[in-house]
C-alpha cells in the first residue's frame, strides 16, 4: 500500500478490505458519542462557580445553613451528646450511604477531629433528631466515638424539615433523583413557590432544579424503580428516556425493561439504552416479497445483470463482457454482510445462490 | 543537567526547526547565538547545544510573531496504560517549543515518567546527589501539589520554585512530579466528601495563574500548557480535563484501546452535562501499522464514530522509541533522533494538533 495515497482513497481501500473479510466497521462494539455542544471558557467556568466555591468559606457559621426565609435559631448551644441518642431526620432525602466515603470521613475525623458540630433538635422523648450530620454520625459510629459535638436548636417540624432539606451537607453525592425528591418536597410543602426559589434555597441554579425535576416526568414504573434504586439513572438518562417515550408512545414496557436492565449494568450508555429499546420495539424486518424479475444496468443503462427470485433461489444472469469471477465475489461478499445482520432460529441456512 | 552534552550539526537543527540549512546559519548569526565550533584542523562546523536550538526557535518566533493570543490548555490522556501518553507529551511538548511556542508541561502522574523522560530523577535525594557528584537540579523537590492551596504545609511556593527547565529558558518548562503527588488525590477525595468541589481545583489554579490574580504563579507567559495525566480515572485527571481546551487521546492500535476512547467520550459528555465545559477530543493513532487489517478495523470504527476528533496524522510502530529508551540519552525521541521517520511523524502530528488548537 502506497503511503502517497490520499487519505480518502486509503480509507476506502481499508473499507473494501474489511468488507471482503466480512467485518462490519463498528460491528459488535458500542462506542459513546463525544459531546458536540459549545464548551464554556475557563473564565466562564470559574465565574459560574464563583459564588459558591470561591467566596463562601467551607465551614458555615452555626446558624447560617438555616438562614432561610424562616430563620429560627433560638438559644443554639454546642454540646457533646451521646451518639446513641441521635436519630435520623425523617426528612433527609438521602437513602443510602457510601461505606468507603464514611470510612474516609471517619478517618479524617479521627485525624483532625470534628471540623464543625452537627445540628440537631431535641425531641420530647429525650432523643436528638438530626438536621445536618447524617454522615458524620455514621462515621462517628464507625470509629466508635461515644459522643459527638452538636449544636442543639429549637425548631418546629416545618422549620426542621426545611433546614434538613437545604442543609448543604445533605447534598453531597446525592443522586439526581434524590435531589429531585428534595426539590419536589420543598415545592409540595410550600417551602418554596417556584423553581427559582428552590434554587435559592438549595444554592444551586434554577436550571439544575428543573433538570432534576425532569425525572418526575418519567413513567410511573420507572419512578417506582427509582424509589428502590435512586442512583439508577441521572438527568441525562431521563432526558434520553423521555425522548424514547415520545418516539415510542406504545413502548413503555420495553423502555421500562431497558431501564430495569441498568440495575445489573449501571454503566449502560445512552446509545446502548436506546438501541435496546429500539431492538425490542422495531418490528421484525418484513419478509421480502417475491422479487420480480429485474435488471441491473451499468452506468449507461445497458443491462449487466438480470435477477430472478424463485421460491428459495436467486438466479442472476450475467451479460457478456462482465467479469464473472468478480461478480461472484461481490455477490458473496454482499450475502456475507447480510448474513452477519441476521440470525436463523436453528434451522440450517437454506439460502442458495446461483450465478 | 545530567544528560550527556549532545550536540547538533546544522543539518539536524534545520530538520528540527523545519527550515533550510542556510536559514539556520543566517538566523543564528542574526540572533547572535554563541555556537560552539568543531575543534581540530578540519572545517569549523557549528555544533549547536539543545539550548541553542530552542533559543533559535524562540528568536525566530519573536521575529515572525507566532505567539498565541491566549494560552491553550491541553491534557494527554487515555484511561489505558502503555498507549504512549508520556512519550506523546514529552515529544509534542518539545516539538511545540521548537515551533517557537512557550510550553509548560505538567506531570500529573506520581510515577513521574514525564519528569524522568526530561532527564530528572525523582528518587534521588540531595545527599545522594552530593555524594555522587550529580547536579542538585536533577532531584525533584516539588510538584503541582505544592502550588495548590489544598497542600496544607503552610509553605507558599512560587512557580519559579517548582518548575524545571530541562532545555534552558526557551525550551519547554516542566512542573515535575514525584511519588508524594499521590497525596494530592487523597486531599481531593477529602475535599469531595466535604463538598468543596475538588474538580475545580486545577481550573482555579490555571484561571488565577492566567489572569494575574496569583502573583507568584504567572502562567500567562505560556502559549500552551500540557498536562500528562496518569491512566487512573481519578479526581486529578478529571480536574485537568475540565480545565483543558483540548484532550489528546493516544490510541494504541496494537492494544485494542478503542474502547477507552468511548469511555473518555462518556466522561466528556458528563462534563458537558455537569459543568457546560469540556475539552475538545483529539484522537491520536499511536504505534500504527496500517498494513494490518485489525488496525484498519479500529481506524474505520474510530473515524466513522469520531470523524472530527480523529487526527489525520499518526505515529507508526517504530523500533526507534525503544532504542531511545535504551540509549539513556534522556532526550525525547524528536531531539535524540531528529532525522528518524518517527520524529518526522511526531512533527506532523504536532502540526495537526496545532491546527486544531488554533481553532479553539
Amino acid at each position: 500500500m502506497s503511503k502517497r495515497e490520499s487519505e480518502a482513497a486509503f480509507q476506502a481501500s481499508l473499507a473494501a478490505r474489511l468488507k471482503e473479510a466480512g467485518t462490519a466497521p463498528t460491528g459488535g462494539m458500542h462506542m459513546t458519542s463525544a459531546p458536540t455542544g459549545q464548551s464554556k471558557s475557563l473564565d466562564q467556568l470559574m465565574e459560574d462557580n464563583a459564588p459558591r466555591v470561591l467566596d463562601v468559606p467551607a465551614p458555615p457559621q452555626p446558624a447560617s445553613s438555616s438562614a432561610s426565609p424562616a430563620s429560627v435559631v433560638h438559644d443554639s448551644i454546642i454540646e457533646r451528646i451521646a451518639v446513641q441518642l441521635v436519630v435520623d431526620s425523617p426528612w433527609q432525602p438521602r437513602t443510602r450511604y457510601d461505606e468507603t466515603e464514611l470510612q474516609a470521613l471517619g478517618q479524617a475525623m479521627k485525624d483532625r477531629g470534628q471540623d464543625e458540630p452537627m445540628k440537631v433538635r431535641k425531641l420530647a422523648n429525650g432523643q436528638y433528631e438530626l438536621i445536618s450530620g447524617h454522615r458524620r454520625i455514621r462515621a462517628a459510629r464507625l470509629i466508635g466515638w461515644p459522643t459527638i459535638a452538636a449544636t442543639t436548636v429549637q425548631m418546629d417540624d416545618k422549620q426542621a424539615e426545611l433546614a434538613t432539606l437545604v442543609s448543604n451537607e445533605t447534598h453531597v453525592g446525592l443522586s439526581d433523583y434524590e435531589r429531585a425528591k428534595a426539590y419536589k418536597q420543598a415545592l409540595d410543602h410550600d417551602l418554596a413557590t417556584d423553581q427559582k426559589e428552590v434554587g435559592r434555597l438549595f444554592s444551586c441554579s434554577q436550571s439544575r432544579v428543573s433538570q432534576c425535576l425532569t425525572l418526575y416526568k418519567l413513567p410511573e414504573p420507572i419512578l417506582q424503580l427509582l424509589d428502590k434504586y435512586p442512583d439508577l439513572i441521572a438527568y441525562r438518562h431521563a432526558r434520553a428516556i423521555l425522548k424514547l417515550v415520545s418516539e415510542f408512545p406504545a413502548g413503555e414496557e420495553a423502555i421500562v425493561a431497558a431501564v430495569e436492565s441498568m440495575i445489573d449494568h449501571p454503566d449502560l450508555e445512552l446509545d446502548e439504552l436506546r438501541s435496546l429499546v429500539e431492538k425490542a420495539l422495531t418490528p421484525k424486518r418484513p419478509r421480502p416479497k417475491a422479487l420480480e424479475p429485474r435488471v441491473i444496468g451499468d452506468k449507461n443503462g445497458s443491462t449487466v445483470f438480470s435477477v430472478k427470485l424463485h421460491e428459495r433461489q436467486i438466479v442472476i444472469n450475467i451479460k457478456d463482457g462482465v467479469d464473472v469471477e468478480m461478480a461472484g465475489k461481490r455477490t458473496m461478499a454482499a450475502l456475507r454482510e447480510f448474513a452477519q445482520m441476521i440470525e436463523l432460529p436453528e434451522k440450517e441456512k437454506s439460502l442458495k445462490t446461483k450465478t | 543537567m545530567i544528560r550527556k552534552h549532545k550536540q547538533f550539526k546544522v543539518q539536524a537543527v534545520a530538520t528540527l526547526l523545519g527550515i533550510s540549512v542556510d536559514q539556520v546559519r543566517r538566523d543564528s548569526d542574526e540572533a547572535g547565538i554563541e555556537v560552539e565550533r568543531q575543534a581540530g584542523s578540519g572545517p569549523k562546523t557549528r555544533l549547536f547545544s539543545v539550548e541553542n536550538i530552542f533559543d533559535l526557535a524562540a528568536f525566530r518566533a519573536k521575529k515572525h510573531g507566532t505567539r498565541f493570543t491566549r494560552t491553550k490548555i491541553g491534557t494527554i490522556y487515555a484511561p489505558k496504560g502503555g498507549v504512549g501518553k508520556t512519550t506523546a507529551t514529552s515529544n509534542i511538548g518539545v516539538t511545540l517549543a521548537l515551533l517557537g511556542l512557550r510550553v509548560l508541561s505538567c506531570d500529573l502522574d506520581f510515577q513521574a515518567n514525564l519528569t524522568i523522560s526530561y532527564g530528572y530523577d525523582p528518587e534521588l535525594t540531595h545527599d545522594e546527589a552530593e555524594n555522587e557528584n550529580i547536579p542538585l537540579d536533577t532531584c525533584v523537590d516539588y510538584h503541582l501539589g505544592h502550588l495548590l492551596p489544598q497542600w496544607q504545609n503552610g509553605q507558599t511556593l512560587t512557580l519559579a520554585d517548582v518548575i524545571k527547565k530541562p532545555f534552558g529558558e526557551n525550551g519547554p518548562h516542566l512542573i515535575p512530579s514525584e511519588v508524594t503527588l499521590d497525596r494530592l488525590e487523597a486531599l481531593f477525595t477529602v475535599d469531595a466528601i466535604m463538598n468543596k468541589k475538588p474538580d475545580l481545583a486545577i481550573a482555579k489554579f490555571l484561571a488565577d495563574g492566567l489572569s494575574g490574580k496569583n502573583k507568584g504563579i504567572d502562567l500567562s507567559q505560556y502559549d500552551v500548557i500540557l498536562f500528562d495525566a496518569p491512566p487512573a480515572k481519578n479526581q486529578t485527571t478529571r480536574g485537568a480535563l475540565l480545565a483543558s481546551d483540548f484532550v489528546v487521546a493516544p490510541v494504541s492500535m496494537e492494544k485494542y484501546s478503542t474502547k477507552s476512547v468511548s469511555y473518555l467520550a462518556g466522561v466528556l459528555g458528563e462534563m458537558e452535562e455537569t459543568h457546560g465545559k469540556y475539552p475538545q477530543l483529539m484522537i491520536l493513532g499511536n504505534f500504527y501499522d496500517m498494513t494490518r487489517v485489525r488496525v484498519a478495523a479500529q481506524v474505520i470504527a474510530l473515524t466513522s464514530k469520531y470523524p472530527k476528533a480523529w487526527l489525520d496524522k499518526q505515529v507508526s510502530t517504530s523500533e526507534e522509541f525503544k532504542k531511545v529508551l535504551d540509549d539513556d540519552e534522556n532526550l525525547p525521541l524528536v531531539l535524540a533522533r531528529p532525522s528518524s521517520a518517527a520524529a518526522g511523524e511526531i512533527r506532523a502530528v504536532t502540526k495537526a494538533i496545532l491546527e486544531k488548537m488554533e481553532t479553539l
